[in-house]
Formats: C-alpha cells, sequence, structure tokens
C-alpha cells in the first residue's frame, strides 16, 4: 500500500503554517512524497522545477490566491488535478473552483482518510489523463 | 416564530428606551427646551402684548372717565349758571318797573310776584324792605315774616355796600328750615333804596340737573367757596355739610383722582361762588372695575390655556420624537444583525482555519500513537502539537469575544473612549487577517495627540465595520485601505479610503439611502450606510462621501470632541 503512495507526487499549498507542516507529516508517515508551499508564488515556483501529480490548495491566502493559483496551474499543467481545501465551505466556491477545473472542494477540518481516498480518486483520473503518453506509470499501478 | 422575536426585539427596545436613566433625562432636557422655546416663541410676546394692552386699555378708560366727568361738570355748571342769570334776570326785570312807586301795596307785591312765579316756580316769595331793613311787604307762603327785621343778614350789609345791583347768597335753612337761597336787588325810588328779596327752591333746578340721560351714572354736588354743601344727593352728604373736597380755586375746571381710583370734576360757576361737583357713582366705578377684572381674567385664561397647549405639545413632540427613536433603534438593531451576517463569510474562515489546526494536531498526535506508523516520538515531542492546540483555541476564543462585544446588547453607553484604539481593536481584531488574505493592506495613520471623545463605542464600532467592509468590497483584486485619525480643537475626523472601484455620480447621491445596494442580492441589505448615517448624526457629527469611479473612495467622519 504504502508502494503506491510513493510514487504520487503532492504538493500542499497553504498559508497556515502550523497546518502545512504536521499535514506533510502525516502524509508522509503514510508514505506520499510532499512538497509544502506556503503561498501561492511558492507554489508556482515549485511546478516549474518537478511534475506533480496532484496539488491540494488553499483558497484564501495572501499575495495570489487559491483560484489564481489554480487558475494558472490548470492552464500551465493541463495534467495536474487540484483538490481545493477551504474554510469557506459554500456551495459558490464549489460552483466556481469546479468551473476553473478544481476535482473537488474539501472543507476544512479535514478528515485525513477522506483527504487520502480523495487524493486517491484524482489520482486515478491523472492516470486515465496521461494513460496515452506515460505507459510507464500506467504498469507502477496495474 | 419569527413576529415573536421581532416583538421581544421591540419591547426590548421599548424598555430601553423608557428605563434608561440617560434617555430618561435626555427626553426631559428636550421636552424642557422645547417648552422654553414655545414658551419664548409665544408666550413672551403674547404676555407683552397683554400688558401692554391692559396699559392702553386702562390709559383710554381713564381719559374717556375724566374726559366724561368733565364735560358732566362742565355742563351741569353752565345748567346752573344759566338758571341763576335767568333769576336774576327775572327779578331786575320785575324790579326796574317805572311805575312802581313806594310803598308798595300788598296787592301790587302779590302781583308782583305773581309774574315772578311765572317766570319760573322756583321763586318761592317776594318781599321788600328798606335801608331800615325791616321786610315792610311780603307776599308769599311765609305770612310770618312779614315786619322781620334783616339787620343781622350778612346778605343784606352786602347789598347795601356794594355797587352791583344784586347778591346771591349761599343755600341757607334759615327761618322756614329747609335749603333755599335768596336774590337780593336793589332799586333807588325817590332816592330812597328799597330792597327787594326773593327766596328760591333749588331743588327744583337740580331735580332737573340728576334728571338728565347723561347725568345717569354721576352724583352731582355743588359746593360753595368754603367748601360746603349747597346741593348734594343724601347718599353723599348734606347741605351745609363740609364737602369731602374743596375743589382748587384757581382752575375753571379740573379734575381729581383719588388713592382709590375715584375721579371727581369740578368746574366753576361764572355767577357766584358756586361749584358743581360730579363724581362717579359707585355702581359705575365698580362696572369700571369689573371691566378691568374681566379682561385680567381673560387675558389670564388665554395665556394658561395657551400654556397648557404648549405642555401638551410639548409632550406631543417627545413622544413623537421616541417614537422615531424606537423605530431608528429598530432599524439599527437590524442593521446590525445584517452586519453580523455580512462578517459571518470571514468569521467562518477565522474559526474554520484554527479548527482545522486543532484537528489535524490530534490527528498526528493518533498517528504518533497508532503502531501501523512504528513512530519513535517520544511524549516529549508532543509539546510543540500541544501548543499549537492551544494557539489555536486561543484565536477561536479571541474571535468569539470580539463577536461578543460587537453583538452586545448595551446600547447607547456614552463614554470616554479614544478612537484610536477602538480603530486598532477593530482592525487587527477583526480585519487585518482577512484583509491579508484577500490582499488588501489596511494602513493606519492615527494621529496620537487626538483627544478622547464621550461616544457610544458600539455604535462607531457598527459604522467602521461597515466602512471597512464596504471597502474591503470594493478592492478587487488587490489594493489598500487606509484609515487616518486627525484632530483640532473641536472635531475629530476619521476618514476611511480604499483604492476600489469608486463609485459613479449617480449613484453617490443613492447610497445613504435605505435599503440601496449594488451587491450582489443575498450579499448586501442596504442598511450599512443609511444607518451610519444616522448614527454619526445621533452623535452629533457629519459623514460625507468622496469618490473618483476606477480611483477609489473616501468616507469622512466628523464628530465633535464636546458634546
Amino acid at each position: 500500500m504504502n508502494s503506491m503512495y510513493e510514487n504520487i507526487q503532492l504538493l500542499i499549498v497553504d498559508d497556515e503554517l502550523d497546518f502545512l507542516d504536521t499535514i506533510t507529516e502525516r502524509m508522509e508517515l503514510r508514505g506520499f512524497v510532499v512538497t509544502k508551499a506556503p503561498n501561492g508564488e511558492a507554489a508556482l515556483e515549485a511546478v516549474k522545477t518537478k511534475k506533480y501529480d496532484i496539488a491540494i490548495l488553499d483558497l484564501k491566502m495572501p499575495g495570489l490566491d487559491g483560484k489564481k493559483v489554480l487558475e494558472i496551474l490548470k492552464r500551465e499543467h493541463t495534467n495536474i488535478e487540484v483538490v481545493i481545501l477551504t474554510a469557506d465551505g459554500s456551495s459558490d466556491v464549489a460552483e466556481e473552483t469546479s468551473k476553473l477545473g478544481a476535482f473537488c472542494v474539501i472543507t476544512k477540518p479535514i478528515d485525513i482518510e477522506k483527504l487520502i481516498s480523495v487524493i486517491i480518486l484524482a489520482y486515478e483520473s491523472r492516470l486515465k489523463k496521461d494513460s496515452g503518453f506515460l505507459k510507464q506509470d500506467f504498469e507502477i499501478v496495474s | 416564530m419569527k413576529n415573536e422575536q421581532d416583538a421581544n426585539i421591540k419591547d426590548n427596545i421599548n424598555g430601553d428606551i423608557n428605563d434608561n436613566p440617560i434617555l430618561k433625562k435626555m427626553y426631559w432636557v428636550m421636552r424642557r427646551n422645547y417648552i422654553v422655546r414655545l414658551l419664548l416663541i409665544y408666550m413672551f410676546p403674547l404676555i407683552l402684548l397683554v400688558v401692554y394692552f391692559q396699559y392702553q386699555y386702562n390709559g383710554l378708560l381713564t381719559k374717556s372717565r375724566e374726559h366724561h366727568l368733565m364735560s358732566a361738570a362742565e355742563g351741569q355748571s353752565r345748567i346752573l349758571d344759566i338758571f341763576i342769570k335767568e333769576r336774576i334776570n327775572n327779578i331786575i326785570n320785575l324790579i326796574d318797573n317805572p311805575s312802581l312807586s313806594y310803598p308798595i301795596s300788598s296787592q301790587e307785591l302779590n302781583k308782583m310776584f305773581e309774574k315772578l312765579h311765572k317766570d319760573s316756580d322756583a321763586f318761592i316769595d317776594l318781599g321788600y324792605l328798606d335801608t331800615t331793613s325791616i321786610q315792610k311787604g311780603y307776599a308769599g307762603p311765609l305770612q310770618f315774616l312779614e315786619k322781620k327785621y334783616y339787620k343781622k343778614e350778612k346778605w343784606y350789609d352786602e347789598l347795601i355796600n356794594t355797587n352791583e345791583r344784586y347778591v346771591i347768597t349761599d343755600i341757607y335753612l334759615g327761618l322756614r328750615k329747609t335749603p333755599h337761597f335768596t336774590i337780593g336787588a336793589k332799586i333807588i325810588i325817590n332816592k330812597k333804596t328799597i330792597i327787594f328779596k326773593t327766596s328760591l327752591d333749588p331743588q327744583k333746578i337740580y331735580n332737573y340737573m340728576t334728571s338728565l340721560e347723561k347725568s345717569k351714572d354721576i352724583h352731582i354736588l355743588i359746593v360753595n367757596n368754603s367748601g360746603y354743601y349747597q346741593l348734594a344727593p343724601t347718599e353723599v352728604g348734606k347741605p351745609m355739610k363740609l364737602s369731602f373736597y374743596i375743589p382748587n380755586k384757581s382752575l375753571n375746571i379740573g379734575i381729581k383722582e383719588t388713592k382709590d381710583s375715584r375721579f371727581y370734576a369740578f368746574s366753576w360757576l361764572a355767577s357766584l361762588n358756586w361749584a358743581v361737583i360730579v363724581k362717579e357713582k359707585e355702581d359705575t366705578v365698580k362696572s369700571y372695575f369689573n371691566l378691568k377684572i374681566e379682561i385680567i381674567i381673560a387675558s389670564i385664561i388665554f395665556i394658561a390655556f395657551l400654556f397648557f397647549v404648549i405642555i401638551y405639545r410639548s409632550k406631543n413632540i417627545v413622544k413623537v420624537e421616541k417614537e422615531k427613536d424606537m423605530v431608528l433603534l429598530q432599524f439599527e438593531q437590524a442593521s446590525k444583525l445584517a452586519t453580523v451576517g455580512e462578517l459571518a463569510a470571514g468569521i467562518a474562515h477565522e474559526i474554520g482555519n484554527p479548527l482545522n489546526i486543532i484537528a489535524n494536531e490530534v490527528g498526528i498526535m493518533q498517528d504518533y500513537s497508532n503502531p501501523k506508523f512504528k513512530s519513535t516520538k517520544t511524549l516529549q515531542d508532543m509539546n510543540p502539537h500541544y501548543k499549537k492546540i492551544i494557539s489555536a483555541v486561543y484565536r477561536i476564543k479571541d474571535i468569539n469575544k470580539k463577536l461578543l462585544t460587537f453583538v452586545s446588547q448595551k446600547d447607547n453607553e456614552l463614554r470616554e473612549y479614544n478612537l484610536n484604539d477602538l480603530i486598532e481593536d477593530l482592525v487587527s481584531g477583526f480585519f487585518e487577517r482577512e484583509m491579508k488574505v484577500d490582499n488588501i493592506e489596511i494602513i493606519r495613520k492615527l494621529n496620537h495627540n487626538i483627544p478622547t471623545i464621550l461616544t457610544d463605542s458600539n455604535q462607531l464600532r457598527q459604522v467602521l465595520i461597515n466602512l471597512l467592509t464596504n471597502a474591503h468590497d470594493a478592492i478587487k483584486p488587490s489594493g489598500k485601505i487606509t484609515i487616518s485619525t486627525n484632530a483640532n480643537t473641536d472635531n475629530i475626523c476619521i476618514a476611511v479610503s480604499d483604492t476600489g472601484s469608486g463609485i459613479s455620480q449617480d449613484k453617490l447621491r443613492k447610497i445613504f439611502l435605505p435599503f440601496y445596494t449594488t451587491k450582489p442580492v443575498g450579499k448586501g441589505t442596504g442598511l450599512g450606510l443609511s444607518v451610519s448615517y444616522s448614527i454619526i448624526k445621533n452623535l452629533g457629527g457629519t459623514i460625507t462621501v468622496d469618490s473618483k469611479p476606477g480611483l477609489g473612495t473616501t468616507f469622512t467622519i466628523i464628530l465633535p470632541v464636546k458634546r
């Protein structure tokens, strides 16, 4: 099980550093390879140097906010799946972000098991998109 | 359920208005000011007018009374003058008879008396005497007067010694014991002085004088030179008694007012040293007095009526003010709830994040104790996680506390506040974090020398929240909000500027109207600015707006330092 997670490249973007550190540690405990980004700019910087499968993205952030980052990610890295993590769980947010191409919205406070199952679903979706180009990835999953 | 709630709020507000001692005092002062103002506007000029009217009216009345009395006195004295002159003429004409010879036979004397009596029935008798002063002949009702010796009579001496043809006596009782006066006239026949004397009854002419229409409301008194009544109505005095009043001899005609507001007019006769005194009857004086009293009472009733109208009116005005304030309070309460609603999204974010941290920290500690993860962490390693949990809990507690101060029911509490502290609390408590994540920089340009101000912090906080919320909503995607404070000797100025989208001229005119909003449905109530406007107005200040579309908007609040 852990071996499967090791292949999922995870980017977590949140300005709440306490949360960012702890969630990263917890995901790493579960075998994920995690990159932390404390703001939107750092996230965009990170995707330039490494290929990520899934970004977990906070919406309300100083500087570039979640929506802006989502927009850029989806535009420049079409295959990345973005899971939105927000304290504001109104239907407006879900509607807006899904239009921008977010995979789904998870409301804070999060349940880690739920987050992981969403990540797996997102990763499957990501693999489907990639199936034509990245045979290697497919083999690993199967 | 909702109606019940509304009713509760209304009751609450009602209670507030009627029980709050500050408000009670405020309404009392308001009412007192209304009363004083209305009294000054209506009562003061009215009372002046009434006093002036009374004064003028009394003056006119006095003048008319004086005039009436003087003309009556003059008229009566003329009548008496004419009467006496006619009687003198009668007697002179009678005795200037060339065919008269001395001694006069009693037959002739009777004839003469008859003629005299025909001229006027005031003539009582006719007699004559010679220089021996013994009455030689007499015609009239009192035959015993014949042969009477007149040497001692004053008029006799006077007549003998005067160059005049006649003398007139004062009224006296004489031998016949009824008031009468005598005209003595002399004629020289055959070098012998013969004196005719005739007695006259004044009662007839007096009756005539008093029976005239214009004498109805007056007493007519006739006094002689030394102030003894000659003729007088019985209720005032008796003939030959000293008068209550001796007219001034240097004036022909005059008027006098006594201390008890009674008037006497006098007029001296031309034909002899008698004066007619005219005096108002007591009834007349009383009726004048009553008239004055009636006018005073009417004025007092009128003024009292107006006074009660003013008292009643002030009560009504205050009642209307109270109702207005009550509606305003309800309005404020509603808008306060609306403001809370607008803040809710921000608050959800502020509470959601620390909750998320707590859940996550607890989660990682569970992970450590989960054998599946084969953790080597000791209890010591848990400390940072506990700290994070506690700090998150305190973040929530802080927000909670600030939220409670905002919705606190303690309204209308006026206290001394430093506005800088108020702004600092509000900005760091509610807005700074939310603004930061929305890329809005809050700049504080607070003048630290501003004086404290007596104000209602809850209301002012509500205004600032409305302005900051609006500024926040106007800024997309990023910008600045500047809050500045300043003061001069009289006023404190708070300005909230944003670098947002600005407000166009046509919208600018409507922004303080209730229920006017440009925010999406469900987001804005249109109450914020209208309530802010009325709050600032109630605090004695002003709120103005200046906006340039595309560049931003500035709201400026000016509050007086002393209220």
